[in-house]
Protein backbone atom coordinates (compact mmCIF):
# COMPACT_ATOMS: atom_id res chain seq x y z
CA UNK A 1 0.00 0.00 0.00
CA UNK A 2 1.10 3.88 0.46
CA UNK A 3 4.54 4.57 1.46
CA UNK A 4 5.92 5.57 4.95
CA UNK A 5 3.93 8.11 6.28
CA UNK A 6 6.26 10.08 9.25
CA UNK A 7 4.85 13.39 10.87
CA UNK A 8 6.82 16.21 10.87
CA UNK A 9 8.48 17.88 13.76
CA UNK A 10 6.37 20.61 13.99
CA UNK A 11 2.90 19.01 13.81
CA UNK A 12 4.27 16.75 17.00
CA UNK A 13 4.66 19.90 19.02
CA UNK A 14 1.86 21.26 18.09
CA UNK A 15 -0.20 18.29 18.95
CA UNK A 16 2.35 18.32 22.16
CA UNK A 17 1.53 22.16 22.73
CA UNK A 18 -1.91 21.70 21.90
CA UNK A 19 -2.69 19.04 24.63
CA UNK A 20 -0.28 20.96 27.57
CA UNK A 21 -2.50 24.38 26.88
CA UNK A 22 -6.00 23.19 26.53
CA UNK A 23 -6.16 19.52 27.53
CA UNK A 24 -9.52 20.24 29.73
CA UNK A 25 -10.75 23.35 28.21
CA UNK A 26 -13.63 21.09 27.48
CA UNK A 27 -14.07 19.25 30.61
CA UNK A 28 -17.89 17.33 30.70
CA UNK A 29 -19.20 14.43 32.22
CA UNK A 30 -20.13 12.83 29.09
CA UNK A 31 -16.24 12.34 27.82
CA UNK A 32 -14.52 14.37 29.78
CA UNK A 33 -11.79 14.82 28.53
CA UNK A 34 -12.49 13.62 24.87
CA UNK A 35 -13.26 16.75 22.64
CA UNK A 36 -9.49 18.18 23.55
CA UNK A 37 -7.83 15.21 23.46
CA UNK A 38 -9.72 15.00 19.81
CA UNK A 39 -8.58 19.27 19.57
CA UNK A 40 -4.71 17.44 20.68
CA UNK A 41 -4.56 15.36 17.96
CA UNK A 42 -6.86 17.11 14.86
CA UNK A 43 -3.14 18.44 13.80
CA UNK A 44 -1.46 14.59 12.84
CA UNK A 45 -4.86 13.79 11.72
CA UNK A 46 -4.91 16.10 9.07
CA UNK A 47 -1.41 15.31 7.82
CA UNK A 48 -2.11 11.59 8.10
CA UNK A 49 -5.41 11.20 6.48
CA UNK A 50 -5.48 14.40 4.25
CA UNK A 51 -6.40 11.97 0.97
CA UNK A 52 -8.48 9.57 2.62
CA UNK A 53 -11.76 10.96 3.53
CA UNK A 54 -12.97 8.11 4.98
CA UNK A 55 -10.10 7.26 7.24
CA UNK A 56 -9.96 10.73 8.50
CA UNK A 57 -13.56 10.71 9.45
CA UNK A 58 -12.89 7.59 11.32
CA UNK A 59 -9.97 8.73 12.72
CA UNK A 60 -11.58 11.82 14.32
CA UNK A 61 -14.71 9.65 15.33
CA UNK A 62 -12.26 7.55 17.42
CA UNK A 63 -10.79 10.14 19.43
CA UNK A 64 -13.59 11.39 20.30
CA UNK A 65 -14.41 9.27 22.71
CA UNK A 66 -14.35 8.81 26.89
CA UNK A 67 -11.08 9.81 27.81
CA UNK A 68 -9.50 10.85 31.50
CA UNK A 69 -6.10 10.75 32.08
CA UNK A 70 -3.71 12.86 34.78
CA UNK A 71 -1.85 15.66 32.57
CA UNK A 72 1.39 15.00 32.67
CA UNK A 73 1.89 11.03 32.20
CA UNK A 74 -0.96 11.48 29.93
CA UNK A 75 1.65 13.20 28.18
CA UNK A 76 3.03 9.42 26.95
CA UNK A 77 -0.14 8.25 25.70
CA UNK A 78 -0.28 10.84 23.38
CA UNK A 79 2.64 10.33 21.89
CA UNK A 80 2.25 6.71 21.29
CA UNK A 81 -1.36 6.96 19.79
CA UNK A 82 0.53 9.67 17.40
CA UNK A 83 3.12 6.86 16.64
CA UNK A 84 0.65 4.41 16.37
CA UNK A 85 -1.67 6.35 14.20
CA UNK A 86 1.48 7.23 11.87
CA UNK A 87 2.02 3.35 11.42
CA UNK A 88 -1.53 2.86 10.07
CA UNK A 89 -1.69 5.48 7.66
CA UNK A 90 1.56 4.10 6.12
CA UNK A 91 -0.27 0.76 5.79
CA UNK A 92 0.80 -1.36 8.91
CA UNK A 93 -1.58 -3.40 10.64
CA UNK A 94 -2.51 -1.38 13.94
CA UNK A 95 -6.73 -1.81 13.92
CA UNK A 96 -8.65 0.59 15.53
CA UNK A 97 -9.58 -1.70 18.65
CA UNK A 98 -5.86 -1.39 19.09
CA UNK A 99 -5.62 2.09 18.83
CA UNK A 100 -8.73 2.13 20.97
CA UNK A 101 -7.31 -0.21 23.32
CA UNK A 102 -4.16 0.97 24.36
CA UNK A 103 -6.00 4.02 25.12
CA UNK A 104 -8.27 2.83 27.45
CA UNK A 105 -6.33 0.01 28.54
CA UNK A 106 -3.25 3.02 29.96
CA UNK A 107 -5.74 5.39 31.02
CA UNK A 108 -5.73 3.92 34.53
CA UNK A 109 -2.55 2.92 35.36
CA UNK A 110 -0.89 6.13 34.32
CA UNK A 111 -3.67 8.38 35.96
CA UNK A 112 -2.59 6.18 39.02
CA UNK A 113 0.87 6.93 39.11
CA UNK A 114 0.17 10.57 37.78
CA UNK A 115 -2.21 11.34 40.43
CA UNK A 116 -0.69 9.69 43.55
CA UNK A 117 2.99 11.31 42.67
CA UNK A 118 1.93 14.12 41.32
CA UNK A 119 -0.60 15.57 43.03
CA UNK A 120 0.04 13.45 45.94
CA UNK A 121 3.78 14.11 46.43
CA UNK A 122 5.01 16.62 44.36
CA UNK A 123 2.22 19.57 44.57
CA UNK A 124 1.50 19.20 48.76
CA UNK A 125 5.77 19.26 48.64
CA UNK A 126 6.38 22.50 47.21
CA UNK A 127 3.31 23.73 48.34
CA UNK A 128 3.74 22.62 52.09
CA UNK A 129 7.34 24.67 51.24
CA UNK A 130 6.16 27.42 49.66
CA UNK A 131 2.97 28.39 52.01
CA UNK A 132 5.40 27.75 55.39
CA UNK A 133 7.86 30.32 53.60
CA UNK A 134 5.20 32.66 52.27
CA UNK A 135 3.15 33.02 55.43
CA UNK A 136 6.31 35.68 56.66
CA UNK A 137 5.67 37.70 53.33
CA UNK A 138 8.46 36.74 51.09
CA UNK A 139 7.16 37.84 47.61
CA UNK A 140 9.84 35.57 45.60
CA UNK A 141 8.03 32.55 46.95
CA UNK A 142 5.03 32.27 44.43
CA UNK A 143 7.02 33.25 41.45
CA UNK A 144 9.56 30.25 42.28
CA UNK A 145 6.31 27.55 42.82
CA UNK A 146 5.30 28.52 39.48
CA UNK A 147 8.73 28.00 37.92
CA UNK A 148 9.06 24.30 39.66
CA UNK A 149 5.55 23.39 38.49
CA UNK A 150 6.25 24.51 35.06
CA UNK A 151 9.19 22.57 34.58
CA UNK A 152 8.52 19.59 36.36
CA UNK A 153 4.81 19.59 35.21
CA UNK A 154 6.37 19.96 31.05
CA UNK A 155 9.05 18.69 31.77
CA UNK A 156 7.72 15.17 32.93
CA UNK A 157 4.90 15.29 30.27
CA UNK A 158 7.45 15.92 27.23
CA UNK A 159 9.85 13.04 28.44
CA UNK A 160 6.20 11.08 28.51
CA UNK A 161 5.47 12.04 25.31
CA UNK A 162 9.39 11.67 23.50
CA UNK A 163 8.84 8.17 25.53
CA UNK A 164 5.52 7.19 24.17
CA UNK A 165 6.54 8.45 20.36
CA UNK A 166 9.95 6.86 20.06
CA UNK A 167 9.68 3.86 22.08
CA UNK A 168 5.93 2.51 22.42
CA UNK A 169 3.79 1.00 24.21
CA UNK A 170 6.29 -1.33 25.68
CA UNK A 171 8.60 1.02 26.60
CA UNK A 172 5.64 2.75 28.82
CA UNK A 173 4.82 -0.52 30.41
CA UNK A 174 8.44 -1.52 30.93
CA UNK A 175 8.99 1.72 32.38
CA UNK A 176 5.91 1.07 34.95
CA UNK A 177 7.29 -2.55 35.74
CA UNK A 178 11.40 -1.67 35.89
CA UNK A 179 13.15 -1.64 39.31
CA UNK A 180 14.48 1.95 38.87
CA UNK A 181 11.06 3.03 38.65
CA UNK A 182 9.46 1.05 41.63
CA UNK A 183 11.95 2.47 43.75
CA UNK A 184 11.82 6.13 42.28
CA UNK A 185 8.04 5.37 43.27
CA UNK A 186 8.65 4.27 46.53
CA UNK A 187 11.10 6.91 47.43
CA UNK A 188 8.45 9.22 46.45
CA UNK A 189 6.02 7.44 48.70
CA UNK A 190 8.76 7.68 52.19
CA UNK A 191 9.86 11.33 50.55
CA UNK A 192 5.87 11.75 50.81
CA UNK A 193 4.83 10.00 53.80
CA UNK A 194 7.66 12.44 55.77
CA UNK A 195 6.75 15.56 54.76
CA UNK A 196 3.05 14.95 55.09
CA UNK A 197 4.16 14.23 58.82
CA UNK A 198 5.41 17.18 59.46
CA UNK A 199 2.80 19.17 57.72
CA UNK A 200 0.17 16.92 60.56
CA UNK A 201 2.47 19.21 63.22
CA UNK A 202 2.89 22.21 61.51
CA UNK A 203 -0.32 22.85 59.67
CA UNK A 204 -3.27 21.08 61.12
CA UNK A 205 -4.50 23.04 64.54
CA UNK A 206 -6.53 21.49 66.66
CA UNK A 207 -6.71 22.30 70.42
CA UNK A 208 -8.85 21.67 73.62
CA UNK A 209 -10.21 24.25 75.63
CA UNK A 210 -11.07 21.74 78.31
CA UNK A 211 -9.80 22.46 81.87
CA UNK A 212 -10.42 20.76 85.08
CA UNK A 213 -10.76 22.95 88.05
CA UNK A 214 -8.24 22.21 90.85
CA UNK A 215 -10.09 23.96 94.15
CA UNK A 216 -10.31 26.62 95.65
CA UNK A 217 -7.66 29.40 94.39
CA UNK A 218 -5.73 26.68 92.12
CA UNK A 219 -5.17 27.57 88.82
CA UNK A 220 -7.59 25.42 86.99
CA UNK A 221 -6.00 22.47 84.82
CA UNK A 222 -5.47 22.95 81.34
CA UNK A 223 -5.44 19.70 79.20
CA UNK A 224 -4.02 21.23 76.39
CA UNK A 225 -1.25 23.09 77.84
CA UNK A 226 -1.09 20.91 80.63
CA UNK A 227 -0.78 17.35 79.16
CA UNK A 228 -0.83 18.01 75.48
CA UNK A 229 1.69 20.47 74.73
CA UNK A 230 4.52 19.01 77.41
CA UNK A 231 4.06 15.74 76.79
CA UNK A 232 2.06 14.68 73.30
CA UNK A 233 2.65 17.99 71.37
CA UNK A 234 0.28 17.41 68.07
CA UNK A 235 -1.53 14.62 69.40
CA UNK A 236 -5.30 15.95 68.76
CA UNK A 237 -3.63 16.89 65.03
CA UNK A 238 -2.34 13.26 64.70
CA UNK A 239 -5.76 11.91 65.82
CA UNK A 240 -7.75 14.17 63.37
CA UNK A 241 -5.72 13.40 60.44
CA UNK A 242 -5.82 9.70 61.18
CA UNK A 243 -9.50 9.97 61.57
CA UNK A 244 -10.09 11.70 57.98
CA UNK A 245 -7.65 9.40 56.54
CA UNK A 246 -9.35 6.43 57.94
CA UNK A 247 -13.21 7.70 56.98
CA UNK A 248 -11.63 8.44 53.41
CA UNK A 249 -10.43 5.11 53.06
CA UNK A 250 -13.27 3.83 54.09
CA UNK A 251 -15.32 5.06 50.95
CA UNK A 252 -16.74 8.18 52.62
CA UNK A 253 -16.36 10.98 49.92
CA UNK A 254 -14.63 14.00 50.61
CA UNK A 255 -17.06 15.92 51.15
CA UNK A 256 -18.99 14.00 53.47
CA UNK A 257 -15.91 14.41 55.53
CA UNK A 258 -15.86 18.10 55.30
CA UNK A 259 -19.31 18.23 56.65
CA UNK A 260 -18.52 16.23 59.57
CA UNK A 261 -15.21 18.32 60.21
CA UNK A 262 -17.21 22.07 59.95
CA UNK A 263 -20.23 20.34 62.53
CA UNK A 264 -16.94 19.06 65.13
CA UNK A 265 -16.00 22.62 64.53
CA UNK A 266 -18.82 24.05 65.31
CA UNK A 267 -19.71 21.99 67.94
CA UNK A 268 -16.68 21.95 69.70
CA UNK A 269 -16.12 25.32 69.22
CA UNK A 270 -19.31 26.08 71.26
CA UNK A 271 -19.01 23.90 74.10
CA UNK A 272 -15.29 24.53 74.72
CA UNK A 273 -14.47 21.30 73.85
CA UNK A 274 -12.10 22.95 71.02
CA UNK A 275 -10.50 25.89 71.32
CA UNK B 1 -11.45 48.33 45.14
CA UNK B 2 -12.24 49.65 41.73
CA UNK B 3 -14.72 48.06 39.70
CA UNK B 4 -11.54 47.45 37.59
CA UNK B 5 -9.39 45.88 40.13
CA UNK B 6 -12.27 43.88 41.18
CA UNK B 7 -12.45 42.77 37.29
CA UNK B 8 -9.05 41.77 37.38
CA UNK B 9 -9.58 39.73 40.61
CA UNK B 10 -12.58 37.95 38.76
CA UNK B 11 -10.49 37.14 35.38
CA UNK B 12 -7.86 35.79 37.69
CA UNK B 13 -10.61 33.32 39.16
CA UNK B 14 -11.77 32.62 35.99
CA UNK B 15 -7.98 31.81 34.57
CA UNK B 16 -7.45 29.34 37.81
CA UNK B 17 -10.40 27.53 37.02
CA UNK B 18 -10.06 27.10 33.47
CA UNK B 19 -6.83 24.94 33.31
CA UNK B 20 -5.46 27.01 30.37
CA UNK B 21 -2.04 25.05 30.61
CA UNK B 22 -1.56 21.78 33.09
CA UNK B 23 0.44 23.77 35.21
CA UNK B 24 -2.50 26.27 36.29
CA UNK B 25 -3.69 23.64 38.30
CA UNK B 26 -0.56 23.71 40.38
CA UNK B 27 -0.13 27.35 40.43
CA UNK B 28 -2.32 29.99 39.78
CA UNK B 29 -5.86 28.02 41.23
CA UNK B 30 -3.60 27.74 44.55
CA UNK B 31 -4.31 30.49 46.83
CA UNK B 32 -0.26 31.15 47.89
CA UNK B 33 -0.14 31.62 44.19
CA UNK B 34 -3.60 33.66 43.59
CA UNK B 35 -3.45 35.52 47.00
CA UNK B 36 -0.30 36.63 45.79
CA UNK B 37 -1.39 38.04 42.09
CA UNK B 38 -4.33 39.78 43.72
CA UNK B 39 -2.43 41.35 46.26
CA UNK B 40 0.05 42.40 43.26
CA UNK B 41 -3.79 43.44 41.39
CA UNK B 42 -4.45 45.60 44.72
CA UNK B 43 -1.25 46.79 45.44
CA UNK B 44 -0.09 45.06 48.19
CA UNK B 45 1.77 41.77 47.35
CA UNK B 46 3.54 41.20 50.51
CA UNK B 47 0.13 41.00 52.20
CA UNK B 48 -1.26 38.82 49.41
CA UNK B 49 1.92 36.29 49.86
CA UNK B 50 1.18 35.65 53.71
CA UNK B 51 -3.34 35.73 53.01
CA UNK B 52 -2.65 33.55 50.42
CA UNK B 53 -0.25 31.02 52.22
CA UNK B 54 -2.09 31.25 55.39
CA UNK B 55 -5.82 30.33 53.12
CA UNK B 56 -3.75 27.86 51.30
CA UNK B 57 -2.55 25.91 54.05
CA UNK B 58 -5.90 24.99 54.92
CA UNK B 59 -6.44 23.84 51.73
CA UNK B 60 -3.01 21.39 51.61
CA UNK B 61 -3.12 18.36 49.91
CA UNK B 62 -6.82 18.62 48.72
CA UNK B 63 -6.68 17.39 45.24
CA UNK B 64 -8.53 16.22 42.60
CA UNK B 65 -8.57 12.61 41.40
CA UNK B 66 -10.45 11.91 38.57
CA UNK B 67 -12.07 15.05 38.43
CA UNK B 68 -14.07 14.94 41.47
CA UNK B 69 -12.98 18.74 44.50
CA UNK B 70 -14.42 18.94 47.78
CA UNK B 71 -14.22 22.61 47.39
CA UNK B 72 -13.70 25.54 45.73
CA UNK B 73 -9.85 26.23 46.59
CA UNK B 74 -9.29 29.27 44.10
CA UNK B 75 -12.57 31.11 45.28
CA UNK B 76 -11.51 31.14 48.78
CA UNK B 77 -8.21 31.99 47.79
CA UNK B 78 -9.08 34.82 45.03
CA UNK B 79 -12.21 36.43 47.37
CA UNK B 80 -11.01 35.89 50.22
CA UNK B 81 -7.31 37.47 49.96
CA UNK B 82 -9.19 40.14 48.11
CA UNK B 83 -11.68 41.27 50.48
CA UNK B 84 -9.24 40.76 53.36
CA UNK B 85 -7.01 43.24 51.86
CA UNK B 86 -9.39 46.12 50.66
CA UNK B 87 -11.30 46.30 54.25
CA UNK B 88 -7.93 45.73 56.26
CA UNK B 89 -8.78 42.62 58.29
CA UNK B 90 -6.19 41.08 60.06
CA UNK B 91 -5.08 37.29 59.01
CA UNK B 92 -7.98 35.31 61.75
CA UNK B 93 -10.54 37.01 59.97
CA UNK B 94 -9.62 36.50 56.39
CA UNK B 95 -9.27 32.86 57.39
CA UNK B 96 -12.68 33.00 58.94
CA UNK B 97 -13.82 34.83 55.58
CA UNK B 98 -11.62 32.46 53.22
CA UNK B 99 -13.87 29.19 54.97
CA UNK B 100 -16.86 30.23 54.03
CA UNK B 101 -15.80 31.12 50.86
CA UNK B 102 -14.30 27.64 50.10
CA UNK B 103 -17.15 25.15 51.74
CA UNK B 104 -19.52 26.98 49.08
CA UNK B 105 -18.32 23.83 47.62
CA UNK B 106 -17.58 23.08 43.93
CA UNK B 107 -20.83 24.38 42.41
CA UNK B 108 -18.51 25.84 39.64
CA UNK B 109 -16.67 22.50 38.99
CA UNK B 110 -19.78 20.48 38.69
CA UNK B 111 -21.86 23.63 36.71
CA UNK B 112 -19.15 23.53 33.96
CA UNK B 113 -18.72 19.56 33.91
CA UNK B 114 -22.66 19.39 33.57
CA UNK B 115 -22.48 22.15 30.99
CA UNK B 116 -20.04 21.41 28.95
CA UNK B 117 -21.30 17.76 28.23
CA UNK B 118 -23.88 20.35 25.56
CA UNK B 119 -21.45 21.39 23.06
CA UNK B 120 -20.19 17.88 22.80
CA UNK B 121 -23.25 17.76 19.78
CA UNK B 122 -21.11 20.42 17.59
CA UNK B 123 -17.88 18.63 17.97
CA UNK B 124 -19.71 15.29 16.27
CA UNK B 125 -21.50 17.84 13.16
CA UNK B 126 -18.04 18.41 12.26
CA UNK B 127 -16.49 15.19 12.64
CA UNK B 128 -19.76 14.25 10.27
CA UNK B 129 -19.52 16.95 8.15
CA UNK B 130 -15.91 15.36 7.84
CA UNK B 131 -14.75 18.87 6.11
CA UNK B 132 -10.51 18.78 7.80
CA UNK B 133 -12.35 19.23 11.16
CA UNK B 134 -12.31 23.06 10.29
CA UNK B 135 -12.97 25.25 13.27
CA UNK B 136 -12.88 22.47 15.90
CA UNK B 137 -11.34 24.86 18.28
CA UNK B 138 -14.70 26.45 18.55
CA UNK B 139 -16.55 23.77 20.25
CA UNK B 140 -13.64 22.02 22.36
CA UNK B 141 -12.07 25.66 23.86
CA UNK B 142 -13.10 28.74 22.35
CA UNK B 143 -17.14 28.15 23.07
CA UNK B 144 -16.61 26.17 26.17
CA UNK B 145 -14.55 28.98 27.52
CA UNK B 146 -16.83 31.70 27.16
CA UNK B 147 -19.47 29.59 29.42
CA UNK B 148 -16.43 29.56 32.00
CA UNK B 149 -16.21 33.32 32.10
CA UNK B 150 -19.78 34.23 32.09
CA UNK B 151 -20.05 31.76 35.32
CA UNK B 152 -16.49 32.57 36.62
CA UNK B 153 -15.41 36.14 36.10
CA UNK B 154 -19.15 38.07 36.48
CA UNK B 155 -19.71 36.95 39.54
CA UNK B 156 -16.55 36.94 41.26
CA UNK B 157 -16.31 40.44 39.97
CA UNK B 158 -19.05 41.86 41.35
CA UNK B 159 -18.36 39.70 44.57
CA UNK B 160 -15.35 41.75 44.96
CA UNK B 161 -16.31 45.15 44.27
CA UNK B 162 -19.36 44.91 46.46
CA UNK B 163 -18.11 42.63 49.03
CA UNK B 164 -15.12 44.89 49.76
CA UNK B 165 -17.65 47.49 50.67
CA UNK B 166 -19.66 45.65 53.13
CA UNK B 167 -17.28 42.95 54.30
CA UNK B 168 -15.93 44.69 57.56
CA UNK B 169 -19.20 45.82 58.71
CA UNK B 170 -20.76 42.35 57.48
CA UNK B 171 -17.63 40.54 59.84
CA UNK B 172 -18.24 43.28 62.96
CA UNK B 173 -21.53 41.67 62.96
CA UNK B 174 -21.29 38.27 62.89
CA UNK B 175 -17.80 38.45 65.14
CA UNK B 176 -19.03 35.48 67.26
CA UNK B 177 -18.63 33.32 64.00
CA UNK B 178 -14.57 33.79 63.77
CA UNK B 179 -13.72 31.76 66.60
CA UNK B 180 -15.59 29.03 65.02
CA UNK B 181 -14.45 29.45 62.03
CA UNK B 182 -10.42 29.32 63.14
CA UNK B 183 -11.38 25.88 64.49
CA UNK B 184 -12.68 24.76 60.99
CA UNK B 185 -9.81 25.78 59.54
CA UNK B 186 -7.56 24.55 61.74
CA UNK B 187 -9.31 20.95 61.56
CA UNK B 188 -9.28 21.10 57.21
CA UNK B 189 -5.78 20.34 56.70
CA UNK B 190 -6.41 17.39 58.42
CA UNK B 191 -8.87 16.35 55.60
CA UNK B 192 -6.10 16.90 52.66
CA UNK B 193 -3.62 15.33 54.28
CA UNK B 194 -5.75 12.28 54.81
CA UNK B 195 -7.03 12.18 51.50
CA UNK B 196 -3.20 12.61 50.09
CA UNK B 197 -2.53 9.96 52.32
CA UNK B 198 -4.80 7.45 50.99
CA UNK B 199 -2.66 7.92 47.42
CA UNK B 200 0.92 7.33 49.64
CA UNK B 201 0.25 5.67 53.05
CA UNK B 202 0.97 1.85 51.89
CA UNK B 203 2.95 -0.63 53.45
CA UNK B 204 6.76 0.14 54.57
CA UNK B 205 6.52 3.67 53.80
CA UNK B 206 3.77 4.32 56.33
CA UNK B 207 6.15 4.76 59.61
CA UNK B 208 7.56 6.99 57.55
CA UNK B 209 4.53 9.76 58.29
CA UNK B 210 5.50 9.21 61.81
CA UNK B 211 8.99 10.12 61.20
CA UNK B 212 7.67 13.62 59.71
CA UNK B 213 6.10 13.77 62.56
CA UNK B 214 8.28 13.59 65.49
CA UNK B 215 10.84 15.55 63.37
CA UNK B 216 8.49 18.68 63.36
CA UNK B 217 6.90 18.22 66.81
CA UNK B 218 10.36 17.81 68.67
CA UNK B 219 12.47 20.04 66.72
CA UNK B 220 12.87 23.33 65.69
CA UNK B 221 13.05 22.66 61.74
CA UNK B 222 11.89 24.53 59.37
CA UNK B 223 9.81 23.09 56.44
CA UNK B 224 12.91 22.94 54.10
CA UNK B 225 14.98 21.16 56.37
CA UNK B 226 11.95 18.30 56.83
CA UNK B 227 12.25 18.19 53.40
CA UNK B 228 15.62 17.57 52.64
CA UNK B 229 16.15 15.42 55.43
CA UNK B 230 13.18 13.59 54.57
CA UNK B 231 14.78 12.85 50.78
CA UNK B 232 17.75 11.58 52.05
CA UNK B 233 16.14 9.45 54.32
CA UNK B 234 14.01 8.28 50.94
CA UNK B 235 17.88 7.95 49.38
CA UNK B 236 19.37 5.83 52.00
CA UNK B 237 16.02 3.16 52.49
CA UNK B 238 16.07 3.16 48.72
CA UNK B 239 19.64 2.24 48.43
CA UNK B 240 19.32 -0.25 51.45
CA UNK B 241 16.61 -2.10 50.05
CA UNK B 242 18.24 -2.30 46.36
CA UNK B 243 21.48 -3.75 48.44
CA UNK B 244 19.45 -6.29 50.41
CA UNK B 245 17.42 -7.86 47.38
CA UNK B 246 21.05 -7.74 44.90
CA UNK B 247 22.39 -9.54 47.86
CA UNK B 248 19.28 -12.11 47.74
Amino acid sequence: MAETKKLSKSTLNKCFWTWEWTYQACYNYENMQGGCFLDAMAPAIRELYADDPDEFKAAAARHFEFYNIENTTGGGVLGLVLAMEEQRASGEDVTEEAIRSIKTGLMGPLSGVGDSYMQGVIYPIILAIGCAQGVQGNTAVPIIVILLQAIIQIGIARFMFNLGYNKGSDALLDLLESGTFKNLLSGAGILGCMVLGALIMNFVSVHTGITIPMGEGAEPFSLQTGLFDTLLPGFLSLAATLMCYALVSKGWSSTKVLLLLVVIGIVGSVTGILA
Amino acid sequence: MSLFQAFLCGLLYFLAQSNVTMVSYGTIYRPLVNGFLVGCILGDPVKGVQIGATINMMFIGFISAGGSLPSDIPMAGILGTALAISAGLEIDAALALAVPLGLLGAFTWVGRLTVDSFFNPLTERLIEKNDGLKGLWLPTVVIPQIFLFCITCIPVTIAAYFGSQVVGDFLGSVAFLIPIMSVIGGLMPALGIGITLKFIFQGETRVFLFLGFLLAAYTELDMIGIGLISLITAIIYIQLTSKIEGAE
